[in-house]
């Protein structure tokens, strides 16, 4: 007979033991408690307020005067309250705004220094660019049907930054069974040996890093930090030693942020040191690292992926740190002096900062898939916070602006 | 003899991850935020935690009726969309070792698929180790209705363990 009263607990007790604990649930309760008594608050004022009318002024709704249009207020939903507005940033032409399809609102998720640049509409991925934009009439490409990868069923896969794109290269995460995800990446024009494979494989927990011809993503479970020297057939997913590809030992290297051809990385014995590789100097399928540069960071890097993030490009290397927005000229001659530009929003979630020429963006997702954004003009110093996704590569803004999304060069 | 107050954020230190594990077990698709929206419900009625048995059951029952509705929230989302993925199971990784045993993870599989309220009473009965009382007041159900339904679900299981291969 079978004895399953006895056993239940044990089987409990091994799913509950796969629940992991996460970092600081304490500051994401304070933070809702502040919020829903801030809620509270509001409505109990409205809700005075609307007693006072209602008392003071039957007769004039009676008389036919308008009814009041309560907007929806899509801000309510985001991390961030509005402070001004990404398209302060851009200049002529005006903001693009993105026409919606049937098949629903497009949700921008990466942003190519081109101005091309990803985008989902329901479960469907598309690509999108300048040329699209000025010879189709704003008409999409489809890029793929396959299910894109960013869900909202665990914050582990909040945590992935799945999406990349380049003048060249497209890639995109996929979520397979139990914790795994196949990365998949493509080159426009097509290679003439065919399109893009996939890699099984994938650490859905860990970025993934596209910048110019390369491709940095991790293995699951204690593999290697794979990186990619090219995107097209000829070495996607080759395996160690063969053409091309090379890896970091994951235990050590937690890459950070990719401007081609420097890929930063922190050690994860030693958080507060960043380290700077030149991919092209790495041999393939050794895993040597090569490092060209170490700087210094003022404080340790804590909850890294979270909130502390970083982006570069040729000129820039930035990183948040929680409440703090850290910026180096890495053409400065004079030592690494990051320029911190304090407070910023503490936004709970799953942070990513995008850096464009002039404009750098720090936009915040949250277990309920809300979101929040500080932007940062470099230039001018001046600071926009916005409800909702944004990112800058290049010359170029794009934004979620309530349902739509928009697109412009920054001025 | 009156139970000394417990401040607000100790609890939640105490008892946030294992209502994040009883939200898992319940099959909420995202236990964590099940667990934080219970507890800000907590806070919102203090006098509660002037006893801190009431905070704990009022958490029980808030974490039991959120996956509840998450459930059937994610039932009726998946009947109209087709192409949902069915939400994760955590595997590959240490600690899921031993649900990766096949005799643990056929149990699972047969509690997954009984009714939730007979799930429900399993996991507050045999993992939380609940009384019957305590099992009814936490699903606002009576004693009665939570001894049918623990043997309903205890033999539904034997039926499924017995005829699977």
């Amino acid at each position: 007979m079978i004895d399953i009263e006895g056993r239940l607990k044990e089987a409990f007790d091994a799913r509950a033991a796969t629940v992991r604990p996460g970092p600081n649930p304490a500051a994401e309760n304070r933070y809702r408690v502040h919020r829903a008594t801030r809620r509270r608050r509001a409505a109990m004022a409205c809700a005075a307020a609307a007693a006072v009318i209602a008392v003071t002024v039957p007769m004039a709704v009676s008389g036919g005067l308008p009814d009041s249009h309560v907007a929806t207020n899509r801000a309510a939903d985001a991390l961030v309250k509005k402070s001004g507005d990404p398209a302060d940033f851009t200049g002529a032409p005006a903001p693009f705004e993105i026409p919606t399809s049937a098949s629903g609102r497009l949700t921008p998720v990466a942003l190519s220094p081109d101005g091309s640049f990803l985008g989902r509409i329901g479960q469907q991925l598309w690509a999108l660019g300048p040329r699209s934009i000025a010879k189709e009439a704003g008409v999409p490409q489809k890029l793929f049907s396959a299910v894109a990868a960013t869900s909202r069923i665990s914050a582990t896969t909040l945590a992935t930054t799945g999406f990349g794109i380049t003048p060249r290269a497209r890639v995109f995460l996929q979520r397979g069974l139990g914790a795994s995800a196949s990365l998949t990446c493509s080159v426009t024009p097509p290679a003439t040996t065919g399109m893009a494979g996939g890699v099984d494989g994938i650490d859905p927990t860990r970025p993934v890093w596209l910048d110019g011809d390369h491709l940095v993503y991790a293995e699951p479970n204690g593999g290697a930090t794979r990186l990619l020297i090219s995107c097209d057939r000829a070495s996607f997913g080759q395996q160690t030693g063969e053409g091309g590809a090379t890896w970091f030992d994951k235990a050590h290297a937690i890459p950070v942020a990719l401007a081609d051809p420097t890929l930063f990385y922190l050690d994860s014995t030693n958080l507060t040191t960043l380290n700077q590789v030149d991919v092209n100097a790495l041999p393939p399928g050794s895993g040597t690292r090569h490092v060209l540069d170490r700087r210094f960071l003022p404080a340790k890097a804590s909850d890294v992926g979270r909130t502390w993030v970083a982006g570069a490009t040729k000129r820039t290397f930035a990183w948040v740190d929680g409440d703090s927005l850290n910026i180096v000229d890495r053409t400065a001659r004079e030592p690494w002096t990051p320029k911190t530009i304090r407070p910023i929003p503490k936004m709970s979630g799953t942070g990513q900062l995008t850096v464009g020429d002039h404009v750098i963006a720090y936009t915040v997702t949250n277990a309920r898939g809300r979101v929040g954004s500080f932007i940062y003009n470099m230039r001018s110093g001046k600071r926009i916070t916005w409800p909702g996704r944004v990112y800058a590569a290049g010359d170029w803004l794009l934004w979620q602006d309530g349902g739509t999304a928009k697109i412009a060069k920054v001025r | 003899m009156p139970v000394p107050e417990v401040p607000y954020d100790e609890l939640f230190e105490a008892h946030f991850w294992g209502m994040v594990r009883l939200a898992q077990l319940l099959g909420a698709d995202d236990p964590e935020d099940v667990a934080q929206d219970a507890f800000v419900r907590l806070h919102r009625r203090r006098r509660l935690l002037r006893d801190p048995n009431a905070a704990l059951a009022y958490l029980r029952s808030s974490v039991c009726n959120a996956s509840r509705s998450r459930l059937r929230h994610l039932r009726m989302a998946r009947r109209r969309h087709a192409q949902l993925a069915d939400a994760p199971t955590v595997s590959g990784t240490p600690e899921t070792a031993a649900v990766d045993h096949e005799d643990v993870a056929e149990l699972l599989r047969a509690v997954d698929a009984l009714p939730h309220r007979q799930r429900e009473v399993l996991v507050l009965r045999y993992w939380l180790e609940l009384t019957e009382r305590e099992t009814a007041d936490a699903l606002g159900i009576a004693v009665g209705t939570v001894k049918a339904h623990a043997s309903r679900a205890i033999a539904a299981l034997g039926k499924q363990l017995k005829d699977s291969p």
